[in-house]
């Protein structure tokens, strides 16, 4: 293991096979995530970076394969025993998901109402304290249809934080922000992880801002592994899928054309009867 | 081949089907009731039952007088017109009640409860029950159900006397048939047991079939703009049919050979 | 949605719901067995034939319904039908005693009924007794049977 191997990974796949009708989502993955450290998924769209992280949470079941969570298989665990897991893992959706019957803070409140059992006064508290933490405080009463997209991933962050969970997930956080929002969230996804003490764990294909935060990536390309490493080992790295990634060069391994026939056959129509 | 094959296949998956809805079923009908739960039931018995009511009356209403105008053209002709209240009544607690009432509520309710659950999983609101340490079974899907067990038989009680008042009000006011005659007529001839508590039974037994399918297609719809519509359509669909398909069954046991 | 007026609007349609079954239990199905506003009281008579008569007919005298028919039994050793009456207890001391009792069909082929035909005598009929003169329900079939035997042994 290229990390400290005296941790035992807070999140392990090991040899991950999972497709979906006829189509191989993963063919042999390997992920493995380290308490306390950022870790980016990256990968084309389309690669199955948002199921790694379903499969991760049990929300989908892998074809063959082992998934670990604190050291422990999750193959053969209930809804029930998952959803017990589940309290000890915070999830930001990458519509954010929000409960559109619900304001801001019935939303972050949620998980707090429905787990334990204390008073609505230390429920107030609780989730002023986490609005607080991604800013928006004075938006509570709001409904999620009264905020922005930014405004509504905050919210979502805060929700999936109220239990204060050990690991966080991220399902695409920068895709279709503005400059502003997306500086804020790599500000808030680094601080929560560092004065939480929480791991990390964020899908995305936005390299600038992933590899600006992230202490390990792993790169997916047709449901394998094709490179992992810390940020700079990524953009010195001598693979040609590393390369192609890091470097937004349209043409490489993944290639720019969909799989077609030969171009001069099929502008004359030569295969056509 | 070719078509045997595909017609295999077809049943093979109606079954298929059949099994994972009942054990969806169970799943989120055998839970612990909760105090919190209480308020989830609450709205939606307003949802689905108090926003229903505007239709179920306005049509009872006029499915009563549209009876009473029929019913007296026919019934004038032998002289009988006395026995319009039997028959408005009759024909309303065994079968037209229980029957457009679960049309009405499949339109109604039932597409607004596949559209809305649908809805909730595309834009993955259940999988962050989910994620939450929520079942949405529980969550989401039982209050619906019994919401739907309970306040389709309420409908169509409700439909069923304002149906009978609106025949009233055409026969006895506009038809100009005695009052009195109207209601005796219709005393005399309707049971309680048999026919008002078995047009209950009726109501039941379609709320169970419609709510059900209502409920599963949101929750198996595929989470695009596109499957919610077809999942909202297949629900009208299917919950029509079943209406009508157990409507039959239940009139062959319950009502052949009554009078 | 206040949670309040949710409360209000779901309870609106219990009891909404309530009265339609109360209505539809009482008004239209004249169901008695829960709840008796007026006793009455009952008498009875034996017909021969009472045709399409069944629990619940009305008993009239003059087309006014003073009661109904409460039930219906066939007596073992006359094989004539025993109909037990239950008379509304506003015609308490009223049908006198000479009464007679026939059944008849509203128009051509509507409900059975009972008519009390009042008599002159001035005592009057009390809880448990009977009307002896009887009049069985007319059979269309046998009518029609009948003219036209009459008519064929007319014509010999």
């Amino acid at each position: 293991m290229p990390q400290n191997s005296i941790t035992e990974p807070k999140v392990s796949m090991r040899d991950i096979h999972f497709s979906r009708g006829n189509r191989v989502i993963f063919d042999g993955v390997n992920v493995d995530i380290y308490p306390g450290k950022i870790t980016a998924i990256m990968g084309p769209s389309g690669t199955g970076k948002t199921t790694l992280l379903r499969l991760m949470t049990g929300l989908l079941k892998p074809d063959s394969g082992d998934i670990f969570v604190n050291g422990e298989n999750i193959k053969d665990y209930s809804e029930a025993q998952l959803n017990h897991m589940r309290r000890g893992m915070g999830m930001l959706f990458q519509s954010g998901a929000l409960f559109t019957d619900m304001s801001v803070f019935d939303n972050v409140a949620f998980a707090l109402r429905e787990h334990t059992d204390l008073p609505e006064s230390m429920i107030h508290d609780v989730v002023l304290m986490k609005l607080e933490a991604v800013g928006l405080r004075g938006a509570r009463d709001l409904m999620p249809r009264e905020l922005s997209g930014g405004m509504n991933r905050r919210v979502a962050l805060a929700r999936s934080i109220a239990l204060d969970p050990d690991i966080i997930l991220y399902d695409e956080p920068f895709a279709g922000q503005d400059p502003i929002t997306m500086g804020m969230l790599v500000k808030l996804i680094r601080l929560l992880n560092d004065t939480l003490g929480l791991t990390s764990v964020i899908v995305s294909h936005d390299i600038s801002e992933t590899s600006e935060i992230a202490d390990y990536i792993y790169l997916l390309s047709d449901g394998k592994v094709v490179a992992q490493g810390t940020s700079e080992e990524m953009r010195a790295s001598t693979s040609a899928h590393a390369d192609q990634f890091m470097h937004g060069k349209a043409d490489g391994p993944v290639p720019f054309h969909y799989a077609a026939p030969d171009y001069y056959q099929d502008l004359m129509r030569i295969n056509e009867e | 081949m070719g078509f045997l094959g595909s017609l295999g296949r077809h049943i093979l998956k109606f079954i298929q089907a059949l099994g994972f809805s009942s054990v969806f079923l169970f799943q989120a009908l055998l839970t612990k009731p909760r105090l919190k739960s209480f308020h989830l039931l609450l709205k939606q018995f307003y949802v689905v039952g108090v926003l229903s009511l505007p239709i179920i009356i306005f049509a009872g209403f006029f499915v009563g007088m549209v009876l009473g105008l029929q019913g007296y053209t026919v019934l004038v002709k032998y002289g009988a017109e006395s026995a319009l209240g039997q028959m408005i009544a009759l024909t309303l607690v065994r079968e037209l009640g229980p029957v457009l009432g679960g049309l009405l509520f499949a339109g109604r309710a039932c597409s607004a409860l596949t559209a809305e659950i649908a809805l909730l999983k595309t834009t993955e609101q259940l999988d962050s029950l989910r994620l939450l340490g929520v079942d949405p079974l529980h969550r989401v899907i039982a209050p619906r159900l019994w919401a739907g067990f309970f306040c389709l038989p309420m409908l169509v009680l409700i439909f069923n006397a304002v149906a009978i008042y609106g025949g009233y009000w055409i026969s006895v006011d506009w038809l100009g048939i005695d009052g009195g005659s109207f209601w005796s007529s219709m005393q005399s001839s309707v049971d309680f047991r048999q026919d008002i508590i078995n047009g209950v039974i009726k109501s039941i037994v379609f709320a169970i079939a419609v709510t059900w399918i209502a409920v599963y297609q949101g929750y198996v719809a595929s989470p695009t703009s596109e499957g919610i519509g077809y999942a909202t359509t297949r629900t009208v669909v299917y919950s029509s049919l079943v209406i009508l398909a157990l409507d039959f069954i239940l009139t062959a046991v319950m009502f052949t050979g009554l009078k | 949605m206040r949670y309040a007026a949710l409360e209000v609007f779901v309870g609106l349609f219990v009891l909404l719901t309530l009265l339609a079954f109360t209505a539809l239990a009482f008004q239209v199905s004249g169901l008695t067995t829960f709840y008796e506003p007026d006793k009455g009281y009952e008498i009875s008579a034996y017909f021969e034939e009472i045709g399409g008569l069944k629990p619940r007919s009305r008993v009239t005298i003059g087309g006014v319904q003073v009661g109904r028919v409460e039930s219906i039994t066939l007596d073992a050793q006359s094989f004539s039908a025993h109909i037990k009456m239950n008379i509304f207890s506003e015609y308490k001391n009223l049908i006198p005693i000479d009464s007679s009792a026939s059944i008849m069909t509203a128009g051509l082929i509507g409900d059975n009924y009972i008519v009390i035909d009042p008599g002159a005598d001035f005592e009057t009929l009390q809880q448990g007794g009977g009307i002896d003169e009887t009049h069985s329900a007319i059979i269309l079939e046998r009518l029609l049977g009948q003219l036209i035997f009459n008519q064929n042994s007319e014509d010999e």
